[in-house]
């Protein structure tokens, strides 16, 4: 009698820890596998790193055309994606660093077309905007430029992802 | 827009603000010359698509157009002009081939719109020269484009 009880607890004890033991191998291997799976949706929603494109010494209050390179991943596929930014001092002295892409249907606007002196326009549907990025209305775009993430280290301008802007 | 059914999705919905399809001219051949023909290919593959990229909101970029060779210039013109009127009848003014195959540059196809580039050899390019190469070369493309909508729309 006393005997089987002990059967019993040393079954279920072994049970147990075999569990216990095979559940944690189990997360072991899946875990690696899970984190795979997902992996590139996370990476997705990492904003992308910081890329130096320009010293702050060659900036006026002329947009410049500047051209940089980002790193991509699409799914688990990684590439190389070239950016443009319009990059300039504005009144007060802030830089700022717009992405032509045309809000109305993605087309790249060109500064300072002999056509059309200071203003962004659109060779698409003739889209224009202002030298901050503001649409003109009557023209196609919705809403103004996107602005790149910016920051300024050791008289280097580094550029991040293009964001629509609030209000405006 | 893309050949893809997320850009031809958009480009039926916005079909009023698309009027022009580049064709990119892409030839193919399995003998010695195989490498300079998968050049040209490429070549104007690389443009065409960075093209697409920048008037995306006014063309659409078909399928390449693929050909052997050996294909006579008369079967080819005869299969490009199928193209051609396919694309038309859906109500698109322009069209642009895109080629950097000699083929269509010694002879004057002056019934289509032909862009012609010599194909440079990318892939002894470093990354900087490619970069500004594959930049130049594409202003220069858009400036043509661009240009042949302005004579129209005046
Ligand atoms: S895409 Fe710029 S005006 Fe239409």
């Amino acid at each position: 009698m006393s005997n089987k009880e002990h059967d019993v607890t040393r079954r279920q004890f072994l049970n147990y820890t075999l569990t216990g033991v095979g559940g944690f191998m189990a997360a072991g291997m899946l875990m690696p596998m899970v984190r795979f799976a997902v992996d590139p949706l996370l990476q997705n929603k990492k904003t992308g790193k910081m890329v130096s494109v320009v010293s702050v010494d060659e900036l006026t209050d002329q947009p410049q055309r500047k051209t940089f390179k980002v790193k991509k991943v699409d799914g688990w596929h990684e590439f190389e994606e070239q950016k443009i930014a319009y990059v300039f001092k504005k009144k007060n002295g802030d830089i700022m660093a717009l992405s032509p892409i045309c809000t109305h249907l993605g087309c790249t606007v060109n500064w300072n077309d002999p056509a059309y002196p200071n203003e962004y326009h659109c060779p698409c549907h003739g889209g224009r905007y202002t030298k901050t990025g503001i649409n003109i209305p009557g023209t196609p775009p919705p809403a103004p430029l996107h602005v790149y993430d910016m920051k300024v280290k050791d008289g280097t301008v580094y550029l991040g992802d293009a964001h629509p802007r609030g209000g405006a | 827009m893309k050949w893809c059914t997320k850009d031809i999705i958009l480009f039926n919905k916005e079909k009023e603000f698309v009027d022009t399809v580049v064709v990119p001219l892409v030839p193919i051949s399995w003998d010695k010359n195989m490498t300079a023909t998968v050049r040209e290919g490429e070549h104007i593959t690389i443009l065409a698509r960075e093209i697409e990229h920048q008037l995306m909101g006014r063309m659409v970029e078909a399928p390449p157009f693929t050909y052997l060779k050996s294909e006579s210039m008369e079967e080819r013109m005869k299969r490009l002009k199928l193209w051609e009127k396919n694309i038309k009848e859906s109500g698109i003014g322009y069209i642009f081939y895109l080629t950097s195959d000699v083929d269509w540059n010694q002879k004057n196809h002056n019934m289509l719109d032909m862009i012609w580039l010599p194909a440079v050899p990318l892939e002894h390019m470093e990354g900087k020269a490619r970069d500004a190469y594959l930049d130049e070369t594409v202003q220069d493309i858009l400036k043509v484009i661009t240009e042949s909508w302005q004579q129209f729309s005046e």
